[in-house]
């Protein structure tokens, strides 16, 4: 269904060579659940619009990078993560770890040895019946470690080898190994931490899944966390994909970042880059709306975001951030600035949505359409040219057509952004196409071919 | 300092939990004011006790917790004026000491002259009531008290046999009257929500985490309190809706001049929020001043350390520098009268073995630190390992 | 399996609960009675005592302290007798003239048995149903729960009926269970000395009748309760993220469920169990009440025996129906004893 879009992955980029081949290849990879679906449902094949947690993303992760994936609640983040280490089963793309595509791979057994997976909630991750020395062997137990090609004594028996390891195991993460017999519920919560990072260790992986492993923890635990993290990915090696919310936590220990929003990767840049040159305006929005702990922060104006974020069951067309984004690309020839046309879109969008409350608004009543005007454009001063175009809109509405009015208002204010999805190779934004002029502020506006008005939006 | 009387007095607050573990200080020997119209921001870890004290000081704190010690003035001379007769120990000039008042006199204070915000938005609102209902409920219960302090009732109180009874057989009749439903809708959009006459109609399920907290933001404000407290408002929220709701809390608290006491573990929030900041650690408020004070010039080890734990968005990535150990135990024969910080201390004394006192740092900036008083002596540093076990 | 926290719950909710006390004491003295039957009883539960043969009729003798006096006819014409009570037969005879206490104790050995034996075998049935549903959710979870519902639908009468009607006249519809101390003092491997009243012992009955059929029925009529709770168990388990680490480890669903899903889910399991021991019992009641037990040494069986005196020689049914009671209600305060004890919020971090 998706054509390749999104940001370009590295390795594909016009000069990479083969020595360049990731670790991780991810490509197009699609994750969507079907919930609500009765037995009869499934037999008849009907199924309700699934929701679409994944939605094609594609990146590279290479060789002992750490690269982040950030984003806010139900973006998607935590599905890649767990779809790419096939906890989930992929609906669509592929994941390829070393080269070797894991669909075709037989069986995941091996594979899981290479890969290991640390989980947010320190209260939920360690099973509260079994000691932390057990949940720490559980993968030992499962493998049969060790293996003829691990460097140890064979000649002991393999219970106590995997005892041992364990406490050794303890000890890397700053733990004592006399602990080992207790139960979670006898560690604060940084601490049970530390013991899933072990867990995660214990079979010596190459490759580590982050899903905000420091979320839940206070401050100054985060911290000593954080440091560890660092300290074992320099001892062995590590390559880490880390999932977060927190942009400072990202900041700090990410290589790389990708940015995610309603299940798509919008920018994907070395952390620097992303950080003090962001080229997607959701990457921008957000680094805007972290508060800083500093005494600077009260000065700081900030424009927030407007609205909710979309149902990842019916996600706008186009590019999925254009129902909140500031810079969303207007038509040429619209006597419009920037804030106005965001603000023209948002009232387009409510009709279409119906969300729009005619009470007290009688169609015979001349002021009715005025009316309309304070009460969605309330503050913003359009200019007559443009009012003219609204104001055949709201009498549509007024009558209750708002099929009509949203007709209307389609034809004149259809954007790029609803009619094409973006790609780029760093960001998926339409103000990097050359179809679009940019003006001094960093805005937009759309100089290509004329574009159709849809027929029906898939907004919500 | 402002020239204008303190809104709040908190003075040696103090509350604990009786449990089958064990006494459990939760807060110890709290003191602070807040001046009208500013927001206090109390930040802290877990197990801090921030929470307790935001419950402490509106009392609803449930058993097995019990507030031992310590009073909460409340400036309002109106209220001053109507509980002097009754119960003149509780009032002192233009402040009421919400301690010492009965349940009762308590419970018609909470919403009208001081309200609350919580986290979570979803556990505050009845699923089964229409968000528009509930507001306006709270605006009817409020105007009653205006005008008949000692008869509070809510939808619930006084629910007895008979009132079930007609209820059932009558039928629906709205408890709030038109001018309560209207002006619930007028909250609605003060807080900013589109269309809220449709959404007044519509059930908490419908809204968004975002829009509930403003919806509980326009229900805290229903009563027209002069206080409100704030107990982690945008932990919950997503980072672009946590600036929204931020915004408009900011821009409420200036229209109206609100006096806010908000409580959060983020120091960005406090940034940029807070005009004066509390720090607790273990029960006790450690170092408090104003943003500037304890920002820019921390004193006691346990700021210093927070604030140089946290990743810098706009920085540099060096290693974070956390602080060692782990919060302490709050039971209380687990607690030596120390300061309680030393175990963690990369600075701490022979003398930190006593509990310091709380020190002036300048003006109103405050530690409850011996470095505040004097500088790091190494000579008498205690000795590595001091606490192990 | 049972840590330091559960001990210590199980102890101050037991110190602290008056109830719970009694249960403990009702369910201990069912479990010695049962067990030592023969050397508490006073008389050989089956002895008939008819008048036959030139004995005395001892039939339906009251309970002490309820001796009466009755119109007789006698040949010579009516006359007033004075019935009494004796002192060998203290909670009165019945019908036969069988001693109402002995019979008690050795009732006593049924319930418990069937109780026990019921509630273990649902277990079995329903616990690892209900955790395969729970776990693995979607389309097996629907399967199996249809057809637990179905299982539900049957009403415990009919099942007993048609299950009796297919076995009665078969050789598993009862077994008989030898008594290992009536055979010890009967036999010399067991030297006399270390049997107390070994005599006595010796005269009693040297098995007893234990009904299968009847237990079966209970175990199908119960299991789904088991196995809803265990679903709903084995589905909030399932949600937590230690699932996801030991699935990200590589371990197989068998291995999840068994080191996982099921510990996790043993606490309101071991309640369930024992809080339906009791409603066996009852069950076993009504079973032998009506007859379908194939043995008549059990409390139910007795009261269905008194039920035609119930005005004049009342003791006969209310004795083994006072039985009934306690019985239950012991094990029902036990049950509520543990599920007080091991009820999670007390198990969860306590937050302040």
């Amino acid at each position: 269904m998706s054509d390749d879009h999104g940001p370009t992955p590295v390795s594909e980029w016009a000069d990479a060579t083969a020595a360049d081949r990731p670790l991780v290849r991810v490509r197009n990879l699609q994750k969507h659940f079907d919930t609500e679906d009765s037995i009869l449902d499934r037999l008849f094949g009907d199924t309700t619009n699934p929701v679409r947690a994944v939605d094609g993303v594609s990146f590279d992760i290479r060789e002992g990078e750490t690269l982040g994936l950030v984003g806010e609640s139900g973006c998607g983040k935590s599905t890649t993560g767990e779809t790419l280490l096939r906890l989930l089963d992929p609906t669509g793309g592929t994941v390829e770890y070393d080269g070797e595509d894991l669909a075709e791979r037989g069986d995941l057994f091996s594979f899981r040895r290479r890969a290991g997976v640390v989980f947010q909630d320190p209260f939920s991750s360690l099973d509260p019946r079994m000691t932390v020395g057990a949940s720490i062997r559980q993968p030992l137990d499962i493998h049969d470690w060790p293996w003829p090609e691990s460097d140890v004594d064979t000649a002991r028996p393999d219970d106590e080898l995997r005892r041992e390891r364990a406490a050794d195991l303890m000890e890397r993460v700053g733990l004592s190994a006399d602990q080992l017999d207790r139960y979670p519920n006898e560690f604060s919560g940084g601490q049970r931490q530390r013991v899933g990072i072990a867990r995660a260790l214990a079979l010596d992986p190459e490759f580590l899944v982050l899903d905000e492993p420091t979320s839940a923890l206070d401050v100054s635990v985060q911290a000593q966390v954080l440091n560890l993290l660092e300290d074992l990915q320099d001892d062995f090696d590590l390559t880490y994909l880390f999932i977060s919310h927190d942009l400072s936590v990202i900041r700090h220990i990410c290589d790389r970042v990708a940015v995610m929003y309603l299940g798509e990767i919008v920018e994907i840049a070395p952390t620097e880059e992303l950080f003090a040159n962001p080229q997607h305006p959701y990457t921008e929005a957000l680094l805007e709306s972290v508060p800083r702990a500093s005494t600077d922060e009260r000065d700081r104006n900030i424009e927030p975001l407007t609205g909710d974020v979309p149902s990842p069951r019916n996600p706008p067309s186009g590019c999925r951030f254009r129902s909140r984004c500031p810079k969303v690309i207007p038509p040429a020839d619209l006597d419009l600035t920037q804030s106005q046309y965001r603000a023209v879109m948002d009232v387009r969008r409510r009709i279409e949505n119906r969300d729009v409350s005619l009470d007290g608004l009688e169609p015979s009543d001349g002021d009715a359409v005025e009316a309309l005007f304070d009460r969605l454009l309330e503050g913003v001063d359009l200019p007559t040219s443009e009012r003219t175009h609204l104001r055949e809109a709201f009498e549509a509405l007024v009558e209750g057509d708002f099929e009509a009015a949203a007709e209307t208002l389609r034809e004149r204010y259809t954007s790029v952004c609803e009619r094409r999805h973006p790609d780029g190779e760093r960001a998926a934004c339409h103000l990097d196409a050359d179809d679009v002029r940019l003006d001094a502020d960093g805005n937009g506006v759309w100089v290509g071919e004329e574009l159709d008005a849809p027929v029906t939006d898939t907004d919500s | 300092m402002s020239e204008v009387a303190p809104k709040l007095r908190i003075e040696g607050l103090t509350t604990r939990f009786f449990t089958e573990e064990g006494q459990i200080n939760a807060v110890e020997d709290v003191s602070f004011s807040v001046e009208e119209g500013e927001v206090f921001g109390i930040v802290g870890e877990s197990g801090s006790g921030k929470s307790v004290t935001a419950l402490s000081l509106i009392d609803l704190v449930e058993r097995p917790g019990e507030i031992v010690d310590g009073a909460v003035w409340f400036r309002s001379p109106d209220l001053a004026v109507r509980i002097e007769s009754d119960a003149p120990e509780a009032v002192d000039g233009d402040y009421v000491d919400l301690q010492s008042l009965s349940d009762g006199e308590r419970r018609a204070l909470r919403g009208t002259e001081f309200s609350t915000i919580f986290q979570d938005p979803m556990s505050s609102f009845n699923p089964s009531l229409t968000v528009g209902e509930q507001i306006a409920e709270a605006v009817e219960v409020q105007r009653r008290a205006r005008a008949n302090p000692r008869s509070v009732r809510s939808r619930t109180q006084g629910y007895g046999l008979a009132k079930f009874v007609g209820d059932s057989l009558l039928p629906t009749r709205d408890f709030v009257d038109d001018a309560s439903h209207d002006r619930a809708v007028e909250l609605l959009e003060m807080v900013g929500i589109p269309d809220p006459a449709e959404r007044a109609e519509e059930y908490p399920h419908q809204f968004s985490g975002g829009m509930l907290q403003r919806a509980m933001i326009a229900q805290a404000l229903a009563g027209e309190p002069s206080m409100l407290v704030a107990d982690e408002p945008t932990t919950a929220l997503d980072v672009t809706i946590q600036a929204q709701v931020l915004d408009l809390l900011a821009e409420l608290q200036e229209d109206v001049g609100m006096t806010t006491v908000l409580i959060t573990h983020n120091l960005g929030v406090i940034a940029r929020m807070a005009d004066r900041v509390g720090v607790m650690y273990a029960g006790e408020l450690v170092e408090k001043g104003t943003l500037e004070d304890v920002f820019d010039d921390p004193v006691h080890p346990y700021t210093k350390g927070l604030l140089g734990s946290i990743p810098d968005l706009d920085g540099t990535a060096d290693r974070l520098k956390p602080i060692t150990g782990n919060v302490p135990s709050l039971v209380d024969s687990e607690m030596d009268d120390r300061c309680y910080f030393a175990d963690r201390c990369p600075r701490a004394m022979e003398e930190c073995l006593e509990k310091p006192p709380e020190f002036a740092v300048d003006g109103e900036h405050t530690a409850m630190c011996y470095l505040a008083d004097h500088d790091y002596e190494q000579a008498d540093a205690l000795e590595e390992g001091y606490f192990d076990e | 399996m049972i840590s330091e926290r559960v001990k210590r719950s199980l102890r101050r909710e037991f110190k602290q609960n008056r109830l719970a006390q009694l249960g403990v004491v009702l369910v201990l003295l069912l479990f010695l009675v049962a067990t030592f039957a023969p050397f508490l009883a006073l008389h050989d539960p089956t002895t008939t005592r008819i008048g036959t043969g030139g004995t005395e009729d001892l039939s339906e003798l009251p309970p002490l302290g309820f001796s009466y006096t009755e119109q007789r006819v006698t040949p010579s014409g009516s006359e007033t007798v004075e019935i009494t009570a004796r002192q060998t037969f203290p909670l009165g005879t019945n019908a036969l003239g069988q001693d109402i206490y002995s019979r008690l104790l050795y009732g006593a050995r049924v319930s418990l048995l069937v109780g026990l034996l019921g509630a273990l075998l649902a277990t079995v049935i329903g616990v690892p149903y209900g955790l395969v549903a729970g776990y693995f959710g979607d389309r097996i979870d629907d399967t199996l729960m249809r057809g637990a519902d179905v299982m539900l639908a049957f009403p415990s009468l009919v099942l007993a009926i048609a299950l009796v009607g297919v076995f009665r006249d078969s050789d598993v519809h009862t077994t008989t269970i030898p008594d290992p101390f009536v055979h010890a003092a009967r036999s010399d491997l067991v030297p006399n000395v270390l049997i107390p009243r070994a005599a006595h012992v010796a005269e009693m009955p040297a098995s007893f009748t234990f009904p299968v059929t009847v237990t079966l029925v209970v175990a199908l009529v119960n299991w789904v309760w088991f196995a809803r709770v265990a679903r709903g168990e084995a589905m909030s388990v399932r949600a937590e993220e230690f699932i996801k680490a030991a699935r990200s480890a590589g371990a197989s669903d068998w291995r999840i469920l068994r080191q996982h899903v099921f510990p996790n889910s043993l606490t309101p399991i071991i309640v369930l169990a024992t809080i339906q021991v009791a409603a066996i019992i009852l069950l076993e009641s009504a079973l032998s009440f009506l007859g379908f037990s194939g043995t008549d040494l059990t409390w139910g069986a007795d009261i269905a025996d008194g039920r035609s005196d119930q005005r004049s020689y009342w003791w006969i049914a209310t004795m083994p129906g006072l039985a009934i009671v306690f019985a239950v209600i012991g094990v029902n305060l036990l049950g509520d004893w543990l599920r007080d004890a091991l009820d999670p919020s007390i198990e969860g971090e306590g937050g302040v």
